[in-house]
């Protein structure tokens, strides 16, 4: 290990000798050079903000207005010698011409051809490397500033959805300040991340972590924001995603999930510029179930005695709290479905000034977001104002120094929600029709009532409602998130030589979330049963990052030269968080700790990793066609064992650019690139994991809600943590192999990319199960393999390119196959399920089978070696004999029953594949476009739909709820094949099956699960760009662009629930995905945006 | 932070320029050794502290539920408690439970207790954990049967403990017990009791001395012996006059009545108060309403236990129906919340239920609602007279000998009791039958798992078992005498894990099945 590092500091020291010698030894003064020129394109328009350099001085500046430009180059590095002037754009082909430096005025104008393959575009790859991408190995995705604005949505993550293929969003609800997450590829580690990937702004690794109110539940609660969040999609000018280990191996042990780079905007030398994007969005709800209004509340078509001669004070027991009473005359139901949404809005503003000289560029900008969510009331709102500068400067020829700096202040106001007895939608959908819920408070007593405590009885502030009526949960408890953020970076790039580069960067993110979360007297939640509870938490995340990197670019003849990049990176992350949770409210208001009677043990949590790191990768470009890449890193961190403080992660890559123009290319394929590579990165482990702690954490009693403090007032108490360390513990490494190749078509009218890659993840970390008899359940190993197989197609056509028309379209289409490959002997391990008890599914992960794939119990079926009543079904006529394997088995009752021993893998939360459409169509300057995201496959647990079964609630159990004319496999469950004694015979279904079998709480998990398949018309708009001559003259803009979008306009899908693309887990947990429990439901929003250049 | 970070950057970086690497920038406090937990530790003290509070959720939580559900005394009613009510609990719900029983908090910190203490020459300390190791893997035999013993708890040198059988862990008990009489015969330096040095770690017995604890252990010690004599003498008879003579030195007077320990604090506050706050999924079992009903008739009860534990949620008009403090103002729901079964029905003729339907008339919890603080009996002066009943009863192990008997059952029902609740003695005599010991046992030990094994060892009081179905109105097959495994544990340690008894099969001390009684009318069933 020492010798490692020692030969990483020669070569630092090395670098450090070239840094100084051009500053002992200047070059003879000489007289400047002065280029000036104009950039068009081949049609003659002019061009700006296209980069024109000198890539071997490190000199570069951008056209302006006009596309003209002015480049001087210092009298002192004015030799008479031959250099390339080299002329880039976005969406233009790359051009260089060769010039003679010599004293005085040069002029060079440059008629750009069009690229749509963009093949010389620079790419950003990481931790300060750059390449263009016919260069690249790997498969690009990339997100500009153009298709992010288009998507118009506040969280940068959903901007991303259907933006690549096999990048998967997922959003957990419409509510305003609600998280999303984001998944490349498959999952590459278990539990140690949270699966989504590492996020860079500018070099420096930023937060985008979703961590949840201490004390308040991953089910229950409320939701929190993901800290992506906090960047202003209006100051980003372009996303690459490095989906894959081999991609992102620069990044270490950090990048097991991919990378996702993000790059601000800049100032450009010229006219200073200004823009003004607003965009105003209207939200409402979308997708919802279908509920009842026929029957009220009582059990058996007896309506409770509380409701049929009414006394203040009674109360509705669980038993009669369903919606199985008496059929309603017309006039007295209320549809509680939809009676809390309004119509929200979102009002986002940017003012961007952004400009510069030569040697000076600065981008400003401020932001601000207001979202008034879809939700009725004054707490579903979320606001985020922020400012970004961006500045470079020229010290010196040679030296450039920068700082990007935001600043981001949000706060957000969330409702209680899911599972939940104080959660909006628990209790709003289990209301019976014939409830009133408004007013929801009693004016007579002043205090809360709910349907099952309809007549509040005078004293009674401190007693639970049971189930929260849902206006009440919307008025008034209180949950907010105020967050302070800033990140950013200095950084300086200097030329110790034309050849070699330096470059530093020290950045650093830090956020302070300031959480309260209050239950006021009355609230129904949990423990606290009517008195009120308040949650104050703080979070606070730093993270200091420091990386250096020298390149130098090396020609050893015409035919071969490249570049070498040596690096350093030191990372430090910060998480503290403390919480106090404290019950019983002294008075109503205020929600304040000093307001309780009795806290419970606080959170006071730290944690840090320290990550110490070299890296070096080297290029070689052999005859302009083959591109090869080598890169090695050295991760050490705090987080791995003393026995394995370091890690290596290499990766190769090759391009081959086979057929280009005028080589070889013809009129079907005008560029073909075969390109390969392998890598490795990995996941690091969880801080704190390498000893057995004594911790006080609450002790819960199973799942069902009791919690035990080891210690009591003024004796603390302590026990054994259950998970036995390992001081042995190290990365995960995921090592990827993929091959691609990209495609020019039909004279570049279309272009295809095609990639397969296969992923296998060693060492993956394992809550290795030990037998609880030995005083221990779990211990993290490195002993699991995982792999993902897939594969990915881009196809884009642009038939029609006219003057004034042109039509593209976009098609995608990305699989992934997840495997556990091994665990190392462990049977099972069961993942962070969302319900941890038996009636509920768990989310498993077993050898063979997808990670996540969903256990749960089932209804008796044939083929699996049952007995019922003793009688073996599968081999005795009149059972299942003859019934094909997995045929329902129906008892003497006519009924299928429950098999209460048995447990089996039923779901698969993964989907078989997932896709896009993609279509713009440009006519002079109207553009009309849309996207359309696929997704085919994904099992979603649909708790709701079984949960509101139970209680009468849903359009099935009306339907079903006369009459005996039901027979399984025939009318009722007609996919079901049956067999057994009932099979083929009529039976009642009504309260009976519905409160036993199809209840979330009786019946088998496994009748909840749906297919999660759907089709979503994610966006389509409408944009004008108004850039006439007297727009200018008059209005003082440059031009004015309107646009008329739709987000989420249409689902196309067959499930029942609020919408397949949900999650009763915010973003935080890595696998537990597709459950659905009270989930509120997603939005579909119009937006207007204008935005005004000057 | 920032500023730290700031100086090992300039440090790593610079220092790294002239060859010396940031050996400490990748370790120490905070940074690779867990700044948020302690990991060493000398004094027992806060680890007894623990085990103390952990163990109400094995005494007050699912196993507790189990066995009152089982035994009737209380009847799941909604969710998954209708399906744990007819005896349907997985290996997966067993699971946590399982855990709980060999895990830090459970068994496994009663054995570093005593390894520290002993370490630290406290046999005060070691006996009274030895005293708990002993409650704690005795409620696991009496519910899974064999179950890891002599191998558990030590990773080292077995990784994969062997499962001992049910009758050899009685036996290691007594003699853990006997051990744990001899540590407590011994004084010396503890950290227990007021002038323990500062702590007072002892929560259950709060407020005693070093010398008293020692004294209440030895008595609890041996009431613990007496109660395991007791869950083996079915297959060994022997074992009642053991049982007798350890009851002899067990617990004295009901002021030593072994109570869990709870506080205001939310999370110290009873388990079965914060489940029923959680849940509410239990209601008081039709079996004890009634038997307590009868006795009441019979002149040997009072409705001050009714009163104590139940209320009746309906609002009944003073002089429009049963009140109180009569017993029909209490009614319980049978298994699987099945109102329609004979001693099910509902609400008292007259009364106004204005609260509920037909569900709502019956009774609710009361302290179980109302006090969070209530300390469950688990180890009582009661439970030892009616162990020294049972025991002279049984006589040498064939008798039936009510005289011997009647003193105990006698002193009993003179101190009736329920944790700190003292009741009126109960008015008139009870001759000391098997029947009327083992019933006097099932309504004083409220919520006691003790109930279910007395059930299985004497299938008294008569109970008819469970429906088959959740919605089936027959009688199913006979009451559950054992639970599943953990499931974690037969997926860990599966070679070792006994694969024959299901939740069906009978645990080794109680081969013996008790008769199906049934609910129809004109029963079998005595009540």
């Amino acid at each position: 290990m020492r010798a490692v590092l020692r030969q990483t500091i020669g070569a630092l020291l090395v670098a450090a000798a070239t840094l100084a010698a051009p500053l002992a030894a200047p070059a003879a003064a000489q007289q400047p050079t002065t280029i000036t020129g104009r950039v068009t394109s081949e049609a003659g328009q002019p061009l700006t903000a296209a980069t024109v350099a000198i890539p071997s001085l490190g000199i570069g500046t951008q056209t302006g207005d006009g596309g003209r430009y002015t480049l001087l180059v210092p009298g002192a590095r004015v030799q008479g010698q031959r250099v390339s002037l080299q002329v880039r754009l976005i969406g233009y082909r790359q051009t260089t011409r060769e010039i003679t430096l010599s004293a005085g005025s040069l002029t060079e104008d440059f008629a750009l051809p069009t690229s749509p393959l963009r093949l010389s575009e620079v790419v950003v790859t990481g931790a300060g490397t750059l390449t263009e991408a016919e260069k690249l190995g790997t498969a690009r995705s990339n997100v500009d500033s153009t298709t992010l604005l288009r998507a118009n949505e506040p969280n940068v993550i959903n901007a991303l959805a259907a933006k690549a293929p096999n990048v998967q969003v997922l959003s957990s609800s419409g509510e305003a300040g609600a998280s999303s997450y984001i998944r490349i590829r498959g999952l590459t580690s278990i539990a140690q991340s949270d699966g989504q990937p590492l996020f860079v702004i500018d070099g420096m690794p930023v937060d985008n972590s979703t961590v949840d109110t201490p004390f308040s539940g991953t089910n229950g609660g409320t939701i929190a924001t993901n800290r992506g969040f906090d960047i202003n999609p209006a100051d980003i000018e372009n996303i690459e995603i490095l989906k894959g280990a081999s991609a992102g191996a620069i990044y270490g042990s950090r990048a097991g999930q991919g990378v996702v780079l993000i790059t601000t905007k800049r100032g450009h030398p010229g006219q200073t510029r200004y823009s003004l994007h607003s965009s105003s969005s209207f939200d409402q709800v979308g997708n919802l179930p279908d509920l009842q209004t026929e029957y009220g509340v009582g059990t058996a078509g007896v309506s409770p005695a509380c409701y049929t001669n009414p006394t203040t004070g009674c109360n509705v027991g669980f038993g009669s709290a369903g919606s199985w009473g008496p059929r309603l005359t017309s006039g007295q139901a209320f549809d509680h479905t939809d009676e809390i949404f309004r119509t929200g809005n979102t009002f986002d503003n940017t003012l961007s000034i952004s400009g510069g000289t030569d040697r000076t560029t600065f981008y400003l900008s401020a932001g601000s977001l207001n979202q008034k969510g879809f939700i009725k009331g004054p707490n579903n709102k979320y606001g985020r104002q922020s400012v970004r500068f961006n500045g470079s400067q020229q010290v010196t020829s040679t030296l450039r120094v920068g700082a990007n700096a935001a600043y981001v202040a949000s706060s957000g106001d969330f409702l209680q929600s899911r599972n939940n007895v104080s959660g909006l939608l628990l209790g709003l959908w289990r209301t019976p029709p014939d409830f009133n819920n408004d007013p929801y408070i009693d004016p007579a007593t002043g205090l809360q009532r709910s349907y099952r405590y309809p007549h509040p009885a005078v004293g009674s502030e401190l007693e639970t409602r049971r189930y929260d009526n849902a206006l009440f949960t919307v008025n008034e408890p209180v949950a907010t998130a105020d967050v302070g953020r800033a990140f950013g970076n200095i950084n300086a790039e200097y030329y110790a030589a034309p050849w070699l580069r330096f470059n530093y960067q020290l950045g650093s993110d830090f956020a302070n979330d300031e959480r309260l979360e209050a239950l006021p007297w009355t609230s129904s939640s949990g423990l606290i049963g009517g008195k009120g509870q308040v949650i104050r938490g703080s979070l606070r995340t730093v993270q200091v990052d420091h990386n250096l990197t020298a390149t130098a670019n090396y020609t050893f003849s015409p035919t071969w030269s490249g570049n070498v990049t040596v690096g350093q990176n030191l990372n430090s992350r910060t998480f503290r968080q403390t919480g106090t949770q404290a019950t019983t409210l002294i008075a109503p208001r205020p929600f304040n700790l000093f307001n309780t009677t009795s806290q419970n043990p606080p959170n006071d949590t730290r944690q840090t990793i320290r990550l110490e790191s070299y890296f070096m990768q080297g290029t070689a470009d052999l005859y302009d066609q083959l591109f090869l890449t080598g890169a090695l890193r050295n991760d050490g961190s705090s987080a791995f064992g003393q026995n394995s403080r370091r890690a290596w992660f290499p990766k190769g890559s090759v391009a081959w650019s086979f057929l280009r123009e005028g080589e070889g290319a013809n009129r079907w394929v005008s560029f073909g690139k075969a390109r390969a590579a392998y890598g490795q990165s990995g996941t690091q482990p969880l801080p704190y994991n390498l000893q057995t702690p004594f911790i006080t954490t609450l002790l819960p009693e199973g799942g069902w809600g009791p919690l035990t403090a080891p210690g009591v007032q003024g004796v603390g108490g302590l026990y054994t943590t259950p998970t036995l360390g390992n001081p042995d513990l190290g990365p995960e490494r995921v090592g990827e192999l993929e091959f691609g190749a990209d495609f020019g078509l039909l004279r570049d009218k279309a272009d295809l990319s095609l990639t397969h890659y296969r992923q296998t993840t060693t060492d993956a970390i394992l809550a290795f199960p030990l037998p609880a008899s030995i005083g221990y359940t779990a211990q993290l190993r490195n002993v699991g393999e995982l792999q993902n197989i897939g594969y990915e197609v881009a196809l884009n056509l642009r038939p029609i390119k006219t003057t004034n028309f042109g039509w593209d379209v976009g098609f995608q289409w990305a699989k992934n196959k997840n495997e556990v490959i091994s665990m190392s002997g462990a049977a099972q391990v069961v993942l962070n399920a969302p319900f941890g008890l038996g009636s509920f599914p768990q989310a498993v992960v077993r050898e063979g089978q997808p990670l996540g794939i969903w256990l749960s119990d089932d209804f008796v079926r044939c083929g699996r070696g049952l007995r019922v009543e003793g009688v073996d079904i599968d081999n005795t006529a009149g059972e299942c004999q003859g019934a094909p394997a997995g045929a329902l088995y129906i008892s003497a009752d006519n009924v299928p029953i429950k098999d209460t021993d048995g447990q089996y893998l039923v779901a698969d939360p993964n989907p078989d594949w997932t896709g896009g459409v993609r279509s713009s169509i440009t006519w002079r300057k109207l553009t009309i476009g849309g996207l359309l995201d696929i997704r085919q496959g994904g099992d979603v647990w649909n708790g709701t739909r079984t949960a509101l079964n139970h209680f009468g609630k849903t359009r099935e159990s009306v339907t079903y709820r006369e009459g005996d004319q039901w027979v399984f496999g025939q009318n009722y469950l007609p996919n079901e094949k049956v067999a057994g004694p009932g099979a083929g015979q009529p039976t009642e279904l009504g309260q009976a099956w519905f409160t036993n079998q199809a209840s979330v709480f009786n019946g088998p998990a496994s009748f909840a699960f749906e297919d999660g398949s759907f089709v979503k018309l994610r966006e389509i708009s409408v944009g004008y760009l108004w850039n006439r001559p007297y727009v200018t003259n008059r209005l003082g803009f440059s031009s004015v662009e309107f646009r008329l979008a739709g987000r989420n306009l249409a689902t196309w899908t067959d499930y029942s629930g609020v919408d397949p693309e949900t999650s009763v887990v915010s973003a935080q947990a890595s696998v537990v995905r597709g459950v659905d429990y009270f989930n509120n439901p997603q939005t579909r929003s119009y937006v207007i945006t204008v935005t005004l250049n000057r | 932070m920032r500023h730290r970070f700031t100086s090992a950057v300039l440090g790593c970086a610079l220092t790294a320029l002239v060859a010396t690497a940031c050996n400490d920038f990748l370790s120490g406090p905070g940074i690779d050794q867990d700044p948020n937990n302690v990991t060493d530790l000398a004094n027992p003290g806060p680890i007894y502290v623990g085990l103390q509070n952990a163990s109400a959720n094995i005494f007050e939580g699912q196993l507790a539920r189990i066995s009152g559900m089982y035994t009737q005394q209380i009847a799941g009613v909604a969710r998954q408690f209708l399906g744990y009510d007819i005896y349907q609990s997985s290996s997966a719900d067993l699971d946590p439970y399982w855990q709980a029983v060999f895990i830090g908090g459970g068994l496994f910190d009663a054995r570093k207790v005593q390894n520290l203490a002993t370490a630290r020459g406290d046999s005060t300390t070691a006996g009274i954990a030895k005293v708990w190791e002993a409650l704690i893997v005795g409620t696991a035999a009496d519910f899974w049967g064999d179950v890891p013993y002599r191998q558990a708890a030590n990773r080292e040198q077995f990784p994969n403990p062997a499962f001992d059988p049910q009758l050899q862990v009685y036996d290691d008990i007594q003699k853990k017990l006997d051990t744990a009489i001899v540590f407590l015969s011994k004084s010396g330096a503890t950290n227990l009791g007021p002038n323990g040095g500062g702590r007072t770690d002892e929560l259950i017995y709060e407020g005693r001395n070093a010398a008293a604890l020692r004294a209440k252990y030895t008595e609890v010690a041996y009431t613990l012996k007496a109660r395991y004599y007791l869950h083996t003498a079915e297959v060994t008879p022997a074992n009642y006059a053991l049982a007798g003579a350890a009851a002899l030195n067990g617990i004295k007077a009901d002021s030593n009545d072994f109570l869990l320990s709870h506080r205001d604090a939310a999370a110290n506050n009873n388990v079965h108060y914060q489940f029923y706050f959680n849940r509410g999924d239990v209601l008081p079992g039709a079996a004890y309403i009634n038997l307590v009903k009868k006795r009441i008739a019979a002149g040997v009860d009072n409705v001050e236990r009714l009163r104590f534990h139940f209320y009746n949620i309906c609002y009944v008009e003073p002089g429009d129906g049963p009140e109180p403090d009569d017993p029909n103002f209490y009614f319980g729901y049978r298994p699987a919340a099945d109102q329609n079964l004979p001693g099910g029905e509902g609400a008292p003729a007259g009364a106004e239920c204005d609260d509920e339907d037909a569900e709502g008339s019956f009774s609710d919890f009361f302290w179980i609602g109302n006090d969070p603080t209530l300390r469950t009996p688990l180890i009582t002066y009661v439970e030892n007279q009616l162990i020294l009943a049972e025991a002279s009863y049984r006589g040498a192990g064939s008798g039936t000998d009510v005289a011997a008997a009647q003193p105990f059952l006698n002193n009993a029902r003179a101190n009736p009791k329920y944790g700190t609740k003292e009741f009126t003695p109960l008015p008139g005599t009870v001759p000391a039958t098997l029947q009327n010991i083992i019933e006097e046992k099932y309504v004083s030990l409220f919520l006691n798992p003790e109930v279910w094994s007395d059930f299985k060892r004497t299938c008294f009081p008569f109970i008819a078992p469970a429906p088959s179905q959740v919605d089936g109105s027959e009688p199913g097959t006979e009451i559950a005498g054992r639970v599943p495994y953990g499931l974690s544990e037969i997926s860990t340690n599966g070679a070792n894990v006994p694969t024959g008894p299901t939740s069906r099969s009978r645990n080794a001390n109680d081969p013996q099945a008790c008769p199906r009684y049934t609910y129809a009318p004109g029963p079998t069933q005595a009540y």
